[in-house]
């Protein structure tokens, strides 16, 4: 790696996790600050959950909190204390020792294993990535017609450094037997009720066995925070979060595919070229939910911002896909009909953000809507309409910011 | 890469010196107050696995299909503590209370 890049992400990892932790034990009981997601019952309530500054709360319990989008701006990399937060169960662990903590590996291998931090660290080589983790559901309220479910604005994502062990060397370590199939993960987050519904996820063993999945003790440089998983998480580049188990503590190889509730019927799409259906309607087959659709965004604007005629105003945003590179992001000033091509900015890996940036100069007064679209290597491209599916996954239509020319 | 490696070793091998642990917040968005009798069921039964944002959040086109949907998964899947009498009786609450009839 060329010293200078690393030195310019040194430099923004460690922008992105200065003042991080301010106490662990926040004082609770004030007034909760409120916002608006721009959707028929979109108020919210701003609070910061330990490790957190003040988040856009979906639920309190468990807690899911979503990034009020003002903190994407000029961020490449999401401070560990602006990342969302998505929990499923309520059964969450609130103490953790490291010292003991233990991940066991299992089921069809040849040698069972169980891991401590230290081994993790010490027996195992060290890899980063630079990565996007959106959770399935991410800009669920902004779907048309409205479906049920976790309400969440544009916020349910960012992205950060991870570093810790590959699966492939962990998995290779415990040496899985012939008929592997999947590898199924669980966290130490369970059902306040006994039932057959932890939240467990898996993958396929060529997909786990690919170098790309990573178990994670490190984002941004630091411990990752207690809501994201602590002490460690699994890491699938490209993938939606649903497989980012948190407070990772058991995997098993299996021989057939897992089909406990949070793989089947939770978490599935519709088996089709569009992943989609006609709104209204349930899809005949669907499979579980798998790669990010490609998005980008405009982050320093919002609908109803003045901007003065004649006057040159820069626009900028983040784009990013499933891991084969954003190509290039186009602009329109005049909602669509004409385009240009931004700047990219610094190239972090193909699973990362990626910054652009363009300017232009506002001609005529009134009411004017921009749109962003990102284009990437394997030649997808953000639709120009929003397709449907019921359960409000994998959004990732052209988005427009309407702005006031004065 | 190579120089960082030292360096994170170093952080590594460092013993960790105490468990982690989180005070979490109380709920601030509470069920909405009703004198339909689901109101005290919903106290009583939704209340212990989870917060009210999960209703207070849907959107204003949801259904009594929904929250039928809802209160059977709590139950069959979650095992919510819910006879087959009281599902309606809760259903009724959370359908006049939230979604299209939310005041």
């Amino acid at each position: 790696m060329d010293s200078k890049i690393f030195e310019n992400r040194r430099k923004l990892i460690s922008t992105a996790v200065a003042g991080g932790v301010t106490s662990i034990f926040s004082p609770f009981g004030f007034a909760a600050e409120k916002t608006n997601l721009p959707i028929g019952h979109g108020e919210r309530e701003l609070i910061a959950f330990p490790e957190k500054k003040p988040m856009i709360v979906l639920t309190s319990r468990p807690p899911q909190l979503e990034t009020p989008f003002e903190y994407f701006d000029q961020k490449l990399i999401t401070p560990n204390d602006e990342f969302f937060v998505r929990y499923h169960l309520a059964g969450i662990p609130t103490s953790i020792d490291p010292n003991t903590y233990k991940l066991k590996v299992g089921g069809n291998v040849g040698k069972s294993l169980e891991l401590s931090i230290t081994d993790l660290k010490k027996n195992f080589t060290p890899q980063r990535v630079v990565a996007v983790n959106q959770c399935s559901g991410n800009s669920r309220g902004l779907f048309e017609p409205r479906v049920n479910g976790g309400q969440l604005g544009n916020g349910a994502m960012g992205n950060a450094e991870w570093v810790g062990v590959s699966l492939r060397d962990i998995l290779n370590f415990a040496n899985p037997g012939n008929g592997a199939r999947q590898v199924s993960f669980n966290g130490l987050d369970q059902p306040v009720l006994p039932s057959d519904s932890d939240f467990v996820k898996s993958l396929d063993i060529d997909h786990a066995m690919n170098g790309s999945v990573m178990i994670a003790y490190q984002m941004n440089g630091k411990a990752i925070p207690f809501l994201n998983g602590y002490p460690i998480k699994l890491i699938v580049p490209g993938y939606y979060g649903t497989y980012w188990v948190k407070h990772l503590s058991e995997i098993n190889v299996i021989n057939d595919v897992y089909n406990g509730y949070w793989m089947n019927p939770a978490y599935r799409i519709p088996d089709n070229d569009c992943n989609c259906v006609e709104p209204g309607t349930a899809p005949s087959k669907t499979i579980p939910i798998n790669r990010f659709t490609i998005r980008s965004f405009i982050t320093n604007l919002k609908n109803d911002t003045l901007l003065n005629v004649g006057k040159k105003v820069q626009v900028r945003g983040i784009a990013f896909d499933s891991g084969y590179g954003i190509k290039s992001v186009l602009f329109s000033e005049d909602n669509g009909q004409n385009w240009i091509e931004t700047k990219l900015g610094e190239n972090l890996g193909r699973y990362s953000f990626r910054d652009w940036r363009v300017e232009f100069t506002p001609r005529k007064k009134g009411p004017i809507a921009l749109k962003v679209r990102a284009i990437n290597y394997a030649g997808e491209i953000q639709p120009m309409s929003a397709s449907w599916m019921p359960a409000g996954y994998m959004r990732n239509v052209v988005e427009t910011i309407k702005v006031i020319v004065i | 890469m190579k120089k960082i490696i030292p360096l994170l070793y170093l952080f590594f091998f460092a013993s960790f010196p105490y468990a982690k642990t989180i005070n979490l917040p109380a709920d601030t968005i509470l069920w909405r107050q009703s004198d339909l009798p689901g109101y005290q069921l919903t106290l009583q039964k939704c209340s212990a696995c989870h917060s009210a944002h999960y209703a207070e959040y849907q959107p204003p086109n949801t259904g009594v299909a929904y929250w039928n949907a809802q209160v059977l998964r709590m139950k069959n899947v979650f095992k919510g503590q819910i006879t087959d009498e009281e599902v309606p009786v809760i259903v009724d609450y959370l359908n006049k209370t939230y979604g299209a009839n939310r005041k």
